[in-house]
C-alpha cells in the first residue's frame, strides 16, 4: 500500500515538473531554401543550310543531315585530289563550364581505302560574344580518318574548357591562315577538311569509309 | 569473422565510390560521316572498218574490255584504202584527260611502217601512223563525264610505195589510249 502511494506521488510530481517544463520561453529561427540543378549540353549549332556548312572540290557530291546532337554526312564521288570539308560548330548551351574529355571514333572501311582516305581539323574557341580567344587556333595534319581521334586527343581540344556561351568553331579565325589549299586557288580550305590522298591507287574506285567521330564532354570540376 | 565483415565493408565503399564517379554529368556529340570513292572507266564504243575493197584486206577488233582496237592490214596495195569508225566514251564518275598514246606494230613493220598512212579527212591530211599519233592531243584530249567521242580515221596505203620492199607484206596495230583523272 505504501508503495503504491509512493509510485502515485511520484507520478504527480513527474506530470507537474514537465508541465512546467513546457512553460518554460522558447523561440527559433530557421533556414529555409530550394536546391535547384543547372543543366549540361552541348550542341552542334544546326542553322541549316547555313551551319553545318559543306564546301567541296569539283565534281564531288555532298549531303548532310545535321541536329544538335549530331552530323551525319556523305561526301561522294570522290577521287585522288578530290576534297570537301564540313564547317560545323560545337556550342555549350550549359549552365555551367564543360570540359572536352575526349574523342572517339568508330570506323567501318573498305581496306583499299582506309589508308588514304584522311582528315585534317582545324579549330579555334570563340568566346560568348563572338570573339576569337587569342592563342586557341590549332590544327592537325592529315591523318587516316581512323586515326582522327588518336589525333585530336593530342592537341589543346583535348581538356579544353567551354564556358557557357563559348563555342569551339572547326575552321580558321580572322587573322590566321590554312595552309591546306587543294584546289589551288590560293585559299586554304579548312573545318574537317576530307580528301583523298593523291596516291590512291585504282582499286580505291568505288569504295567508302564509314565513321562516328564522338566528342564527350564532362563538368569542367570532374579530373 | 572479422575478415569477412572487412571484406563486405570494402565491397560496399568500393560500389558506392563507383556510383559517385558515374554521377558526374556527361554529354556527348558526334560527326558520322562517309566518304566514298567515284570510278574511272574510259573505253573504245566501237571498232568497225568498211570501205577496204575486196582485194585489200583489213580487219579490226575490240577486246573484250573495251580497252583496245587491233587492227590488221593484209594484201594491201599502194592506193588501196579504208576507213576505221570508232568512237571513245568515258564512263567515268569524273572527267579525265589523255595522258598518253601508246602504238605498237607488228609483222612487216619496217618495210610498211611508212607507207601505211592515216587522217582524219578522207581525201587530205595523210601522215605515218607515229605522225598522227604525235598530234592526236590537237584532236582530243579532254572528255567530258558521259561523253562518247565518236571518230572516223582513214587508212590508206601510200601511192608511191616502192614495189620492191612492200609487195607481199602485212602489218598490224594496236593503239593504246591512256587517260587520266582531269585534276592530275
Amino acid at each position: 500500500m505504501k508503495k503504491s502511494k509512493m509510485l502515485i506521488a511520484t507520478l504527480v510530481c513527474a506530470v507537474m515538473l514537465m508541465g512546467v517544463g513546457y512553460a518554460w520561453w522558447t523561440d527559433s529561427i530557421s533556414l529555409g531554401g530550394t536546391v535547384a540543378t543547372g543543366n549540361m549540353d552541348v550542341i552542334w549549332e544546326n542553322y541549316e543550310p547555313i551551319l553545318p556548312l559543306v564546301l567541296t572540290g569539283a565534281y564531288i557530291d555532298a549531303d548532310v543531315d545535321a541536329s544538335e546532337d549530331a552530323i551525319e554526312f556523305t561526301f561522294s564521288n570522290l577521287y585522288p585530289g578530290g576534297f570537301a570539308n564540313i564547317d560545323c560548330v560545337a556550342k555549350n548551351e550549359s549552365t555551367i563550364p564543360v570540359k572536352l574529355k575526349e574523342a572517339r571514333i568508330s570506323v567501318d572501311a573498305d581496306a583499299e581505302l582506309a589508308p588514304y582516305a584522311e582528315v585534317a581539323v582545324l579549330y579555334h574557341k570563340v568566346n560568348k560574344d563572338g570573339w576569337p580567344v587569342l592563342g586557341s587556333f590549332g590544327l592537325t595534319p592529315f591523318v587516316p580518318i581512323a586515326d582522327l581521334a588518336d589525333t585530336l586527343n593530342g592537341t589543346a581540344l583535348k581538356g579544353m574548357i567551354l564556358n557557357p556561351g563559348e563555342r569551339i568553331v572547326f575552321g580558321v579565325p580572322e587573322g590566321e591562315t590554312s595552309p591546306y589549299d587543294l584546289d589551288g586557288d590560293g585559299i586554304g580550305e579548312d573545318c574537317f577538311l576530307f580528301r583523298v590522298n593523291t596516291a590512291a591507287p585504282n582499286d580505291t574506285m568505288e569504295t567508302q569509309v564509314d565513321f562516328t567521330l564522338y566528342l564527350d564532354w564532362v563538368q569542367f570540376n570532374q579530373e | 569473422m572479422k575478415k569477412t565483415r572487412l571484406l563486405i565493408a570494402t565491397l560496399v565503399c568500393a560500389i558506392m565510390l563507383m556510383g559517385v564517379g558515374y554521377a558526374w554529368w556527361t554529354d556527348t556529340i558526334t560527326l558520322g560521316g562517309t566518304v566514298a570513292t567515284g570510278h574511272m572507266d574510259v573505253i573504245f564504243s566501237q571498232a568497225d572498218l568498211s570501205g577496204f575493197d575486196s582485194i585489200a584486206g583489213a580487219s579490226a577488233s575490240l577486246s573484250e574490255d573495251k580497252k583496245t582496237i587491233t587492227c590488221a592490214f593484209t594484201n594491201l596495195y599502194p592506193g588501196a584504202k579504208g576507213v576505221l569508225n570508232s568512237g571513245i566514251k568515258n564512263n567515268s564518275t569524273i572527267p579525265v584527260k589523255l595522258s598518253n598514246i601508246d602504238v605498237t606494230f607488228t609483222g612487216d613493220v619496217a618495210q610498211l611502217e611508212e607507207h601505211l598512212l592515216v587522217s582524219l579527212s578522207p581525201n587530205s591530211g595523210f601522215v605515218t601512223i607515229e605522225q598522227f599519233v604525235n598530234n592526236v592531243e590537237d584532236y582530243i584530249d579532254y572528255l567530258a563525264i558521259d561523253e562518247n567521242v565518236g571518230g572516223q580515221i582513214y587508212f590508206k596505203m601510200n601511192e608511191e610505195a616502192p614495189n620492191d620492199s612492200t609487195e607481199g607484206k602485212s602489218i598490224g596495230l594496236n593503239i593504246t589510249f591512256d587517260w587520266q583523272q582531269f585534276n592530275r
